[in-house]
């Protein structure tokens, strides 16, 4: 069953420089329950994709267009007081800047208790338990000591911990992790995403994990898509993306990851730089630097197909290979 | 809803033109008016503006325009006399007290708190008991009340700046420290000097106009922007035009270097920049 | 720990303070030691007695005969005893009338202070929050504009406007609000709105930059995302953050305006402490210059360092070293 349906989203914003189309026709599904994986470099609009969900970029700025799906009602015709009433209660998010992501001048406990206060309705005392029970299901030491202090006593993994135990709080149908762990060291990223494995197990809570690390990626996620450019150009299952990339992207993204088994000399990297956002090139937008570029690729936009159940490409040379 | 943000800036080149007005003005005032400022004429005193007087007269029957013109030397002078002065004093002084730190920097910064626990006017004030009134006791003056300032500032960025490794590489590689503060700490904070250069000429021609305004500037006759107000203000009910008047050249000069100095941040701060 | 290391800032933030202290009674003691004008002179008076044993007797009695260092070891020792001396064109005690003074003045500057809180701070909040918008073009083209206007031009433009043209309120006066309430406040609001309209273009400045700074925080971006209402945003979020360093700066402003409104009061003869050292200046009565100045400086140095304190434990980010 969908609980998320993305349809043809766009998101312009407007800059110094003009307009950039940061997010660009993007379609997406997410199953109840499933772990679906956002790769790409950075500045490739993942980040920009879930801001848009959340509606949370600045209305002055943006423009989204396009449909999300949810509960049956397009989130983007909803109005204010609607959408607050579904962020933080039905669609949760967490963030990487794990540092700044939470009100210094706020104790833990009531930015815990806010959201259930005003979602679930319930009383400062009946909060504030949750809260406490919050942060030791999230493996908060002495929680009910920490209920009371601020951010600025907690190391960045606790902090995170906290941004979870927010998150989680109303019990959300969706959480949104926009690269939980790159601010956080290796064994503490082991650790949370333990954690967040076990929320969706426990509540059966949807995950969109957001990262730039396929390996964090390979491990999480039920399935993955690949973007490029504000494109989303490769989608299908954590199988199907690993041991049958399809496109040049994912191919080259997969190559450069360093393995323990092979002795490489060099490290491989795509050739070439992503292009700038603010002058895009007419056709395929990965085309200048493929590898398996043709004429064509460089006259319009590729269209999106599948190549096999579930696994979907944006890719000419998709089909005359495939 | 989606908009292109773009800046031609029609107010920095209006501060421009203003400021070129005002420079022209303290270099050839005789372009601007055939008057002489001190030529008292009693038959012709408060007129109301009018064709020969544009801007009327003063209770001496002095030509206001006139002494508005010859009035922008003193202000002119006074500011920037002010803040060169304390620029020439301060940034040493900051650049000391941020990078050598412990002792030196202790001392340096109290004396520049016990500059700045009076009000500049009243610093201001209290120092014009001992000089006299001219230019440049009033430099001396409103310099003594701004340079704790630019050591503040420049200490401030200096101690962001020393902590750089291309300070700590200069060091290694044996360079004096003078040679470290004034040539490789300096030019890194020069952006923030210039920026502040500007916002104290402002603040200098401010505290110039208001203490010619309580009678502490420039001897009379001679005309400043300030004192032209002190006199006006007696003749409010009979002479709006003489109150106005200098009122508006102190208000758009000051306006201009304001507008200017944001400009300049605009340009040379990285910070706003990205 | 936290309190410790707050109590360790505390001690050493007043050390600092007596040091400035010091640093200023020397400043203004060296200062009024080097004005022209005879203390002898203006204590015996044109037509007094000038014969060198009356001369000498007054030297010795305002102890001018003593080593300059002994001198301002006796004038210090005096200040801390609460004795500023007494003013040399009546005799009276300058302890007594600057308390006095302070006291009018206090009246001018809470007004113009509350005017503007008032005022800049939801008009800077909102500019910050809806930055670009045409309220927030205007209030920063009112906050350029008075920013450029030195007080005694807004003061004499709301004579014009006020005193000359409408002539609904009086230009220059002052009477005790105990005496005449009314009258006292129609001196007042002239040199209030005076002071007022350009701490408000201060305030406004400063709490649009740094609303909107607080508005683009990930901290804030973690409210909207838990789906707070706008309104639980803007005052438990916004407004609370901003909060502490708008304190610190309004105590500050405050502590400037306590002689910072000597034009103000001149213009508008509002007689309070900024009056009293113009007539003094122009008396040469410099006891009373000395003292109140002194009084001035003393109350902006501790202000400042209550400031300080305050913010440090409003504020549990600081680090403390």
């Amino acid at each position: 069953m969908n609980i998320l349906e993305i349809k043809n989203l766009t998101t312009e914003l407007s800059g110094d420089r003009g307009i950039v189309k940061a997010v660009d026709n993007v379609s997406l599904t997410l199953k109840k329950g499933e772990i679906l994986g956002l790769v790409g470099e950075s500045g490739c609009g993942k980040s920009m994709t879930s801001m848009s969900i959340m509606q949370l970029l600045p209305e002055r700025q943006s423009k989204i267009s396009g449909e999300i799906i949810f509960d049956g009602n397009n989130l983007l015709d909803l109005s204010k007081k609607q959408m607050n009433e579904i962020r933080g209660n039905k669609i949760a998010m967490i963030f990487q800047d794990v540092m700044t992501s939470l009100n210094p001048l706020m104790t833990i406990g009531r930015q815990i208790m806010e959201p259930m206060m005003v979602h679930k309705g319930m009383s400062k005392a009946e909060a504030r338990t949750e809260a406490i029970r919050l942060l030791d299901a999230v493996g908060i030491p002495m929680p009910e000591k920490r209920v009371d202090e601020y951010p600025n006593s907690l190391s960045g993994g606790m902090r995170q911990r906290v941004m979870i135990a927010i998150a989680i709080s109303c019990k959300p149908k969706i959480l949104i992790a926009d690269e939980p762990t790159t601010a956080l060291d290796v064994t503490i990223q082991a650790q949370i995403l333990e954690l967040m494995k076990k929320i969706r197990e426990e509540n059966e809570t949807s995950i969109i994990m957001i990262s730039h690390d396929l390996g964090v990626i390979s491990e999480m996620c039920d399935r993955a898509a690949i973007m490029y450019c504000g494109n989303i150009v490769e989608e299908g299952t954590i199988d199907q993306i690993f041991e049958n990339p399809v496109h040049p992207y994912t191919k080259g993204l997969l190559k450069s990851i360093p393995s323990l088994d092979k002795q490489v000399d060099e490290l491989y990297s795509i050739p070439g730089v992503v292009p700038n956002l603010y002058n895009l090139p007419v056709g395929c937008k990965f085309a200048d630097r493929c590898p398996e570029a043709c004429e064509e690729c460089s006259k319009g936009r590729p269209a999106r197909f599948e190549v096999e159940p579930g696994h979907y490409v944006s890719c000419r040379g998709g089909i005359v290979n495939g | 809803m989606l908009k292109k943000t773009r800046k031609i800036n029609f107010v920095t080149i209006f501060a421009l033109v203003i400021l070129t007005i005002v420079i022209a003005m303290v270099l050839f005032p005789a372009l601007f008016t055939s008057y002489d400022p001190l030529k008292v004429d009693m038959t012709k005193k408060l007129l109301a503006p009018c064709g020969e007087h544009i801007l009327g007269t003063d209770e001496y029957g002095r030509d206001i325009f006139c002494r508005i013109v010859y009035g922008a030397r003193s202000s002119v002078c006074v500011g920037l006399g002010t803040a060169i002065l304390s620029a020439l004093i301060g940034v040493p002084l900051g650049l000391v007290a941020g990078y050598y730190g412990g002792k030196a920097d202790n001392i340096i910064m109290r004396i520049m708190d016990a500059f700045q626990s009076f009000p500049s006017i009243l610093l201001a004030i209290l120092l014009s008991t001992i000089f006299d009134t001219s230019i440049l006791s009033l430099i001396l003056t409103i310099s003594a009340v701004s340079f704790p300032r630019f050591a503040k500032l420049v200490r401030g960025n200096v101690l962001v700046i020393k902590k750089q490794d291309y300070v700590a590489a200069a060091k290694v590689a044996g360079v004096s420290n003078s040679y470290i503060m004034f040539n490789t700490i300096l030019k890194n904070c020069m952006s923030v000097v210039v920026i502040q250069f500007s916002m104290l000429t402002a603040t200098a021609i401010l505290i110039e106009a208001g203490m010619s305004f309580l009678g502490l500037g420039l001897e009379p006759p001679a005309p400043a922007w300030g004192s032209m107000l002190f006199y006006a203000n007696k003749y409010v009910n009979s002479s709006i035009s003489y109150v106005l008047s200098p009122t508006f050249t102190i208000f758009l000069v000051v306006l201009s270097i304001n507008l200017l100095g944001d400009a300049l941040r605009d340009i040379l701060d990285p910070k706003k920049k990205s | 720990m936290r309190w410790s290391s707050t109590l360790k800032y505390i001690c050493k933030r007043l050390l600092m303070s007596i040091a400035v202290l010091f640093i200023v009674t020397v400043m203004i003691f060296v200062i009024v030691r080097l004005s022209p004008g005879d203390p002898v002179q203006s204590r015996i008076g044109p037509y007094g007695d000038y014969s060198e044993e009356n001369v000498a007797r007054i030297e010795k009695e305002l102890g001018l005969d003593k080593p300059m260092v002994v001198q301002y070891g006796i004038w210090l020792k005096d200040c801390l005893s609460g004795n500023l001396g007494v003013s040399l064109r009546n005799g009276a005690s300058i302890t007594e009338i600057v308390f006095d003074k302070l006291a009018v003045s206090l009246e001018l500057i809470t007004v113009a202070i509350l005017l503007a809180i008032l005022i800049a701070i939801p008009l800077g909040i909102i500019s910050g929050i809806k930055s670009g918008s045409p309220i927030d073009q205007a209030a920063s083209v009112f906050s350029t504009g008075f920013l450029a206007m030195p007080s005694f031009c807004t003061g004499l433009l709301l004579i014009v406007v006020f005193s000359v043209k409408l002539k609904i309120l009086p230009s220059n006066g002052y009477v005790p609000f105990f005496e005449n309430p009314e009258m006292n406040i129609k001196y007042l609001i002239l040199p209030a709105l005076t002071l007022g309209l350009y701490l408000i273009a201060v305030l406004t400045r400063f709490v649009r930059s740094e609303t909107m700074e607080v508005v683009s925080s990930n901290y804030v971006r973690t409210a909207r995302a838990k789906g707070m209402p706008s309104g639980i945003v803007n005052k438990s979020h916004i407004l609370k953050n901003i909060s502490t360093t708008l304190v610190t700066v309004v105590g500050i402003e405050f502590a400037t305006l306590l002689g910072g409104t000597v034009i103000v009061e001149q213009l508008f003869g509002w007689s309070g402490l900024g009056w009293y050292i113009c007539q003094s200046v122009s008396n040469r009565d410099y006891p009373a210059v000395q003292g109140s100045v002194l009084i001035i400086a003393v109350a902006f140095v501790l202000i400042n360092l209550l400031m300080d304190i305050l913010y440090v434990i409003l504020d549990p980010r600081i680090e403390l070293e």
